[in-house]
């Protein structure tokens, strides 16, 4: 009777104890002083590891299979050098984001989605409520252990289940009053912490107690011990694996290299819970070194035990209960008791504060705010209730429920299995999230859909060759799917999964699901294509270590009020507090004051938040507050910005193109031009040459004719060579006007400019050529302005110019009964002068030609052409030079009228030349 | 980083000793013999295992960056 006060007693002082540690713990926090911050106490709250399947499962655990039970502790110690890398960045991640919970982490990884947060959230609460109630087990177990059978043994248990119970009670108290303190879930329990590690330190010792005392109190130290049980073939077949186990060694230390940070007490201890990235460094020797202690007396205990209660029904996982209680050392029994009872709180404690988190954060929020919208109210009226308490009550009744739930298990379930069968389901369940966490932190291709494939296929093949395995022996379910397989295949058996008999049912498990798992991951990353939002995350979880820190992790959400931003803070984090959030933000930043809050902030805002209600929720919450409603606004932004720049550089281009192009077309005239004139200039060519041949011929034959008959007449001699003196002129003068084009058309020629009168120059031509005209019969009418102006003209090239005029119009007149008449006066500012022949006129289709070079009029009797055909093209040139134009107007048959006109020197017109 | 050659070493020591707590390695030890009365795959693991923490603890120790 005395023993059984002595062992409730010291259960209730210890949680007495524990109590007391968290208050302290927690008004040393207050008070600045904080105890946590600490890398002795980081180090022995990630021990929270161990369990009550350390204490007492590992012990039964060897007892049945040798040094089997090491992979659990090997794997987190082969893992700890990795954590400077792996558990840093998640740290540096979560602290970036705001991240509590391994959900939220998934979820806002993969692009803040509600629904992968909430599949994560279930996964692990399925996972971890088996882990939850083999403590509660552990602590009846214990307790039917120490305390002497007052009854039947039937009544015993009942009232240790009972018990087992009350401690239920008592942790939700616990685990409510120092895990639901605040509302922003992102402040540390400092207290919980502090208990949690005095817990593993009191564990760690009670068990080593016992250890020392079995090694060295029962027996003669490590080596008798062995000696005895190598004595003993059933015990010695121990001392070695064998080889069909070597598998299976490989796959649990891997599931438990996984399950070190991915289990959610751990990932609250190690990540939440973290207060100083540096304590990691000293926590990846500490905490192997732990491992180490704590299992350095497990052998001994599980041999000792073997051959103390040989052939009793002791269960092994007492053992370590068994053997002090067998000696009658009460004082060393309790602590042992106590040690066991520290291992399964703790790990209850701070399990149920991360499930509680998760699904107050992934599964309450979210329905709830699916809820409202759904009776079309906005989450931004909603935010005007006030949430806080709401949310804190939530999580408290979910605590309550959580640990409930795990009693139900244990009573319906967990009695039929050892502790580590258990464990080891759990380990494996958490195990599937490895690929989406490590992709999620090491491959930027990771995505949502791929995720959600890889959890579904991982979860489904978990469930069946690890779960429902127990359901059946749980007698819930028809053994025949053991036996036959799902729908009578054989290869869909829980064990030996398609076929594979290698491994044991676990390691099995282990190896298919996140075969699957992983191999779903990546194939369906690579196959589908993020979200916006998606690869915004990606990016910066994966590049974290590259960012500042005082950047804003995130994309922003838009921009909103200021005052709205603080009212939804203030209705969940209190007024105070998100005030003094916003403002020390804007300080910090140093923003202008405004009533408008920045991406920056509403970003903060919304990371706060995320502290409060997870990353998902906080983010539909913030955007409903948002002016503009779209999530990407900022991405938009980003798109336009950029579109907007290829619009201008297009523009650009098509000018620059269009210019190119009208640069070719210039080059192509300017090409066409120059073959034409080239093309003219070899017609020219070719015409001079032709027309020089004419005289050159004539010269020719008469000179010959002199030579071959120098018995010509005087006469017919003096003919002769009159024709050869003429054309020789003729030829000279074709050759200065040729010559005199060039200088034209080269630019070289020189005019002497003087004012000029023009109705001077036309009376001279006229006395020059009045001759002919008197002879012609040549009617002659003159009809000049009195007082022209003078031009500014190269009086000898004006002349050639009228006379080449009157020239033609002589030529052209009528043979009977010509009649010319010559005119000037002044029109516009500009000297006109006009020849008009009663010739046969000139057609439309010559008009042109005839200024062109060598024309020759086709109507002309005269064999030989009088002139050289280039007269009209130099007076054109002449009359051009000097600013001035010359055309004709000719109908055919009705005369010509040959004009030019020079501007007079009145209008300061320049010549250039 | 503070120390720029501790990730590769930390990383090296993963390797390391994963491969000599695994098989075939620890097959090496995982013979019937003992040594003053405790079984050799014993020794050999547990040695391993402290001397992977020893290695952790002075490269963690020792490259302690200044704050």
């Amino acid at each position: 009777m005395s023993l059984r006060w002595l062992i409730l007693g010291g259960a209730c002082l210890y949680l007495a104890l524990l109590f007391g540690i968290a208050y302290l713990g927690e008004q040393r926090a207050r008070r600045g002083r904080s105890l946590v911050n600490n890398p002795y106490i980081y180090s022995l709250s990630l021990a929270v590891y161990c369990t009550a399947w350390t204490y007492y499962g590992s012990v039964g655990q060897a007892a049945q299979q040798g040094v089997q039970f090491l992979t659990t502790y090997l794997g987190p110690t082969l893992m700890a050098p990795l954590w400077w890398v792996v558990l840093r960045k998640i740290i540096r991640i979560c602290k970036a984001q705001r991240i509590t919970t391994l959900a939220d982490f998934i979820s806002a990884r993969y692009g803040n989605d509600l629904a992968l947060g909430s599949i994560v959230t279930l996964v692990c609460v399925f996972g971890v409520l088996p882990y939850i109630s083999i403590q509660l087990k552990a602590i009846a177990a214990s307790l039917s252990v120490v305390l002497p059978p007052p009854g039947p043994k039937g009544d015993l248990l009942g009232w240790a289940d009972d018990t087992a119970l009350y401690v239920t009670v008592v942790l939700a108290g616990f685990t409510i009053l120092f895990g639901t303190r605040q509302v922003d879930a992102t402040e540390r329990h400092e207290g919980m912490v502090t208990a949690i590690a005095f817990e593993s330190l009191f564990k760690l010792v009670a068990f080593m107690a016992v250890g020392l005392y079995v090694t060295y109190g029962v027996y003669d130290g490590f080596g008798d011990i062995f000696a005895r049980a190598g004595r003993q073939p059933g015990l010695r077949v121990l001392f070695v694996l064998p080889e069909a186990q070597y598998a299976d060694w490989f796959w649990l230390t891997v599931v438990s290299m996984l399950a070190i940070f991915l289990l959610p007490r751990q990932f609250q201890v190690a990540v939440k819970e973290n207060v100083n990235e540096a304590h990691l460094s000293r926590a990846i020797w500490l905490f192997p070194l732990y491992l180490f202690l704590i299992n350095l007396f497990v052998l001994p205990v599980a041999f000792g035990g073997r051959l103390l209660f040989a052939g009793q029904s002791v269960d092994a996982d007492t053992y370590v209960l068994a053997i002090p209680q067998y000696f009658g050392q009460e004082g060393l029994t309790l602590m042992t008791f106590l040690g066991g009872l520290s291992a399964a709180t703790s790990m209850i404690i701070v399990s149920t504060v991360a499930l509680s988190t998760m699904v107050n954060n992934n599964l309450l929020v979210p329905i709830w705010l699916y809820r409202s919208s759904a009776r079309h109210r906005s989450a931004a009226a909603l935010a005007q209730q006030n949430v806080g308490r709401l949310l804190l009550n939530s999580r408290r009744i979910v605590i309550i429920g959580i640990l409930l739930l795990a009693y139900l298990y244990y009573r319906l379930v967990s009695e039929r299995f050892s502790l580590v069968s258990i464990g080891l389901i759990s380990f494996v369940a958490v195990a599937q999230l490895a690929p989406a966490v490590l992709g999620g932190i090491f491959w930027r291709g990771g995505t949502r859909v791929g995720t959600l494939l890889g959890l579904s296929v991982g979860f489904g093949i978990w469930f069946f060759t690890l779960v429902v395995p127990t359901i059946v022996a749980a007698g819930l379910l028809s053994p025949t799917i053991l036996a036959e397989g799902l729908g009578g295949m054989r290869g869909l058996r829980p064990y030996p999964f398609l076929g594979l008999a290698a491994f044991s049912p676990v390691p099995q498990a282990v190896f298919w699901s996140l075969l699957f798992n992983s191999g779903a991951y990546f194939l369906g990353s690579l196959l589908s294509r993020p979200s916006v939002a998606e690869r915004n995350q990606a990016e910066v979880f994966v590049r974290i270590f590259r960012r500042s820190s005082s950047r804003d992790g995130g994309r922003g959400v838009g921009i909103a009020s200021l005052a709205d931003v603080q009212a939804l803070l203030a209705r969940f984090l209190g007024k105070e507090r998100a005030t003094f959030a916003l403002q020390s933000y804007r300080r910090r930043h140093r923003l202008p004051d405004s009533s408008e809050a920045d991406y920056g902030t509403v970003n903060h805002a919304r990371r706060l938040l995320a502290g409060v209600i997870g990353s998902a929720s906080a983010h539909v919450l913030v955007t409903s507050v948002v002016r503009e409603e779209t999530l990407v606004l900022d991405d938009l932004f980003e798109i336009l910005n950029e579109s907007q720049q290829l619009v201008y550089a297009n523009q650009r281009l098509q000018q620059k193109s269009e210019e190119l192009e009208k640069v070719g077309r210039q080059l192509r005239r300017a090409n066409q031009a120059l073959q034409k004139v080239d093309h003219l200039k070899d017609e020219f060519i070719s015409t001079v040459t032709h027309e020089m041949r004419t005289p050159i011929t004539s010269i020719r034959a008469f000179s010959e004719i002199l030579q071959d008959h120098p018995k010509l007449s005087a006469q017919e001699k003096d003919h002769f060579l009159s024709t050869i003196i003429k054309e020789a002129d003729r030829m000279e003068r074709l050759i200065t006007q040729v010559l005199d084009l060039e200088k034209f058309e080269s630019g070289k020629q020189t005019l002497r400019i003087e004012p000029v009168a023009l109705d001077e120059v036309i009376r001279d031509t006229l006395d020059s050529v009045s001759q002919v005209i008197k002879e012609r019969n040549i009617r002659l009418r003159v009809d000049i302005s009195p007082h022209l102006p003078p031009v500014a003209a190269d009086a000898d090239r004006l002349t050639q110019v009228v006379l080449n005029l009157v020239s033609n119009a002589i030529k052209f007149c009528d043979a009977r009964d010509g009649s010319i008449r010559i005119s000037s006066y002044l029109i516009d500012g500009q000297v006109k002068v006009n020849v008009i022949d009663n010739g046969p006129g000139v057609p439309p289709e010559s008009r042109a030609m005839i200024f062109e070079g060598f024309f020759q009029a086709p109507h002309q009797t005269t064999k030989k052409p009088v002139g050289s055909g280039l007269g009209l093209t130099i007076s054109k040139k002449i009359v051009e030079y000097h600013r001035g134009r010359l055309w004709v107007e000719s109908e055919a048959g009705q005369g010509a009228k040959f004009s030019f006109t020079l501007p007079s020197v009145g209008h300061h017109h320049k010549l250039t030349y | 980083m503070p120390h720029p050659r501790r990730q590769p070493l930390l990383f090296t020591i993963f390797v390391i000793f994963f491969f000599l707590l695994h098989f075939p390695l620890l097959s090496i030890a995982n013979r019937p013999f003992t040594l003053g009365g405790i079984p050799g795959l014993y020794w050999y693991i547990f040695g391993t295992w402290l001397l992977m923490i020893g290695l952790l603890g002075i490269l963690l120790e020792r490259k302690r960056f200044k704050r």
